[in-house]
C-alpha cells in the first residue's frame, strides 16, 4: 500500500516539475544559460578587467551624482554599486551584476519573442544573450553597458503594451525607461530610441492627435527617466576633447573574415579585435552564423502578424540605423559625416561605434524566435527524433562565440587585492590633515601582477577614502586622449615632467603618494627623494607629502539643480511604479474576486 | 516551410553547432587563452589598422 502510494506521489512531483518548468522555461534557460558564463567567476575575489574595476567599498562623494567636473558617464550605476557594496560588499554587488546581465537579456528576450513554443522563446534568448557582442564587451569590462543591454528587450515590451495603451502601460515604460538609464547613459539613450521606433512608427489606428499625445509621454518620459546624467552632462565644464582622434580609435573593425560589415551584421567588431571570441578569425563560426541569419529573416516574414502594426518596421528600422551608425567611420563618404557628426556638442556618444549594433541584436533575436518556430511547425508530431534534435536550433547561437562559456573558457577570473592595499587604507584614513593620494605610475590603467597582469581602470579612485589623483587620459597603441578629469589635468604637466615631484605636492592638494610597483614604475622613487616612506610591500610603496592645502576645487555643476533634477526623477518613476502596482492588483484574482 | 526543408534546417543546425564548438575548443586549448589578452602594458588596448 505505501508503495503505490510513494510511486503515485512521486509521480505527481515529477508532473509538477515538468510542469514549472515549462511554464518558466524562458526564466529557467536564462538562469541556466548565465551560471554557464559566469559560474566559476562566482569564487570569492573580484573580476578585474579593463572597465570592470569593482572594489570592496567605494568611497562615497557628490561626484557619484554627476557633481564633478568629469563627464557623466558613470551615474547613477556607480552611486548603487557604492551604497549597495556597503550593504552586501562589491563582491558580491559585481558577482551580482555579473548575474543579473545574462539572466535578465535571456528572459527579456524570451518573453518579447510572440510565440507560443518555448523553444522558439529560448531561441531569441540565448541569442540576444549569448554572441561575439556580449563576449567582446564583457572582455572589456563594460559591464555598466551590458547591463543596460540586458533591461533593453524589457523596454521593447513595454513600448508595445504603451503602443496599444491600457492600464499601468505608461507606468511600466517609465520605468523601464529608468532601468535602462541606471546602468549607462548610452543604455538610456539606446532605450529612448528602441522605445519610439517601436510605439511611434506608422500606420496608426488612432487618429494623429492620440499618436502625437502619445509622441509627447514618450518625450516626456525619456527626458525624465534620463535626467540624472542629463543635467550634470548639460551643466558640467567643457572636457578637452579630440574627437576626430577618438573616433578614429574606437570605430567598429572587422574581426572576421565577413569584413567590417559582416563582422557587425554577426554582432561582432568591437574595436578591440584583440577581445574578439577565439577562432573568429578563423570563421568555424560561419555556417552557424548563415543559418541564424536564415530564420531570422523567415522569422521577421511572421513577425509583422504577431505584432501591433507599425512595430516591427520601427524595430528593424532602428536595428538599421544602428548598423549604419556602427559602420559609418569604416565607409568612404560615411566617414566624414561621422567625424562632423563627432565634434558636435555631445558627439561623443558616437565613439565606440559598435555598440549601435544593440537595436539589431534585440530585433535579430526576436526574429531567430520565430524563425525557429517555423522550422518546429514544419516537423510533424510523429518525427520525434528530429523534434527533440530541434533543441539544437536554440542551441545555434551558441557558436557564434563557443568560448563564452565557463568565464570566457579562463580569459575572465577572480583576484583578490594585496593585504597591502587594506593597510594602505587604515594609514590614510586614520592620517592627519586634508589632501588627497597621488597613485604612481601615471596610468589610466595599470596591469598589476596580482590580477594577472590584465590592464584594469585604476582601482585606488574607488578603493581609498581619501579623493585620488590619477592619470585620466586613455592610451591606445601610440595614441593618447586628453585627461577628462581637471585635476589630473591640472597635475599632468608637473607628472609627466622631469625633477622632483615633492615640491609640487602641496600645490597639488596631494597628502600621500602611493606607487604601485607595476609598469614602468621604477622612474617614480627617484623622483620621490625627501618624502617620508610610511609603508613598503612587495606590490606598492605609500609615501606621506608635506601639509596640502587640501583637494583643489574646480568648476562642477550646482549640486541644487542635480539634486532637484534627481527629485525630479523620483517622482516620476516613483508614479510610474504606482501606476503599474495599482493596475497589477486591479487584474490579480483576489481582488476582483474571479479567484474566490 | 516543408517537412524536408525543416529537418535539413535541424540537421545543418547540429552540424554547425558541432564544427563551431569543436573548432573553438581546438583554437583555445591551441593557446593560452588568459595570455591572449595580457601583458605588461598600461595601454586601454591596441588597435589593428
Amino acid at each position: 500500500m505505501f508503495g503505490v502510494w510513494f510511486a503515485w506521489s512521486q509521480r505527481r512531483r515529477a508532473f509538477r516539475a515538468t510542469r514549472f518548468a515549462a511554464r518558466h522555461v524562458g526564466e529557467l534557460s536564462g538562469l541556466v544559460l548565465a551560471l554557464a558564463v559566469v559560474a566559476p567567476l562566482l569564487a570569492p575575489g573580484f573580476v578585474l578587467s579593463y572597465d570592470m574595476a569593482f572594489v570592496p567599498r567605494p568611497r562615497l562623494s557628490w561626484a557619484l551624482l554627476g557633481v564633478s567636473g568629469t563627464p557623466p558617464r558613470s551615474v547613477p550605476s556607480a552611486l548603487i554599486v557604492a551604497v549597495l557594496s556597503r550593504a552586501i560588499t562589491g563582491e558580491a554587488v559585481e558577482k551580482l551584476v555579473l548575474v543579473s546581465i545574462f539572466a535578465l537579456a535571456a528572459v527579456g528576450a524570451a518573453r518579447l519573442v510572440p510565440s507560443d513554443r518555448s523553444i522558439a522563446r529560448v531561441a531569441g534568448g540565448v541569442l540576444y544573450a549569448w554572441n561575439p557582442f556580449t563576449y567582446e564587451r564583457l572582455l572589456a569590462g563594460h559591464w555598466a553597458l551590458l547591463l543596460g543591454y540586458a533591461v533593453l528587450p524589457w523596454v521593447a515590451a513595454a513600448a508595445l503594451r504603451f503602443r496599444l495603451g491600457g492600464a499601468g502601460a505608461t507606468g511600466r515604460l517609465v520605468l523601464a525607461l529608468f532601468l535602462a538609464m541606471v546602468p549607462s547613459p548610452y543604455t538610456g539613450i539606446l532605450a529612448g530610441a528602441v522605445a519610439a521606433a517601436v510605439s511611434l512608427t506608422p500606420p496608426w489606428k488612432e487618429r494623429f492627435r492620440a499618436v502625437a499625445r502619445r509622441a509627447a509621454v514618450l518625450l516626456g518620459a525619456v527626458i525624465a527617466a534620463n535626467l540624472p546624467w542629463l543635467v550634470p552632462a548639460l551643466l558640467g565644464p567643457a572636457v578637452p576633447e579630440r574627437p576626430l582622434l577618438a573616433s578614429a580609435l574606437f570605430r567598429a573593425r572587422s574581426d572576421s573574415p565577413l569584413g567590417s560589415i559582416g563582422s557587425l551584421l554577426s554582432l561582432g567588431g568591437l574595436w578591440r579585435s584583440d577581445l574578439a571570441p577565439p577562432g573568429r578569425s578563423a570563421g568555424l563560426w560561419i555556417p552557424a552564423f548563415v543559418l541564424i541569419a536564415v530564420l531570422t529573416v523567415a522569422g521577421w516574414a511572421r513577425l509583422g502578424g504577431r505584432w501591433p502594426g507599425g512595430a516591427m518596421p520601427g524595430m528593424l528600422a532602428v536595428a538599421a540605423a544602428g548598423v549604419l551608425l556602427a559602420e559609418a567611420p569604416s565607409v568612404g563618404g560615411l566617414d566624414a559625416v561621422s567625424r562632423w557628426l563627432s565634434g558636435l556638442p555631445g558627439g561623443g556618444i558616437l565613439r565606440d561605434s559598435q555598440k549601435f549594433v544593440i537595436p539589431l541584436a534585440l530585433a535579430g533575436s526576436v526574429g531567430f524566435g520565430l524563425g525557429v518556430e517555423r522550422v518546429l511547425q514544419a516537423i510533424p508530431s510523429t518525427d520525434r527524433l528530429v523534434r527533440r534534435s530541434a533543441a539544437a536550433l536554440a542551441l545555434l547561437p551558441v557558436a557564434l562565440a563557443p568560448t563564452l562559456a565557463w568565464g570566457a573558457s579562463g580569459r575572465l577570473f577572480d583576484a583578490r587585492y594585496p593585504r597591502s592595499w587594506g593597510r594602505v587604507e587604515d594609514i590614510v584614513a586614520s592620517g592627519p590633515g586634508p589632501g588627497g593620494i597621488l597613485a604612481l605610475p601615471w596610468h589610466a590603467f595599470l596591469p598589476f601582477g596580482w590580477n594577472r597582469g590584465r590592464p584594469v581602470h585604476q582601482p585606488a579612485l574607488q578603493y581609498f577614502s581619501r579623493p585620488v589623483l590619477s592619470s585620466s587620459s586613455l592610451e591606445v597603441g601610440h595614441y593618447r586622449l586628453p585627461d577628462e578629469d581637471p585635476w589630473a589635468r591640472r597635475a599632468a604637466p608637473v607628472i609627466d615632467g622631469k625633477g622632483p615631484l615633492s615640491p609640487q605636492l602641496h600645490r597639488l592638494g596631494v597628502r600621500y603618494v602611493v606607487v604601485f610597483k607595476e609598469a614602468d614604475w621604477r622612474r617614480d622613487p627617484q623622483r620621490l627623494i625627501g618624502l617620508p616612506g610610511l609603508f613598503d610591500a612587495p606590490d606598492l610603496r605609500l609615501y606621506r607629502s608635506p601639509a596640502s592645502d587640501g583637494v583643489p576645487s574646480f568648476p562642477r555643476p550646482s549640486l541644487g539643480v542635480v539634486l532637484v533634477a534627481d527629485l525630479l526623477t523620483a517622482v516620476v518613476v516613483g508614479g510610474g511604479a504606482r501606476a503599474v502596482y495599482r493596475s497589477a492588483r486591479a487584474r490579480s484574482p483576489s481582488r476582483s474576486g474571479s479567484g474566490s | 516551410m516543408d517537412w524536408n526543408r525543416a529537418r535539413l534546417m535541424v540537421l545543418a543546425a547540429l552540424l554547425a553547432l558541432l564544427i563551431a564548438v569543436v573548432g573553438a575548443y581546438l583554437v583555445v586549448i591551441s593557446q593560452n587563452p588568459a595570455s591572449s589578452v595580457t601583458g605588461p602594458s598600461v595601454s586601454y588596448g591596441s588597435i589593428s589598422p
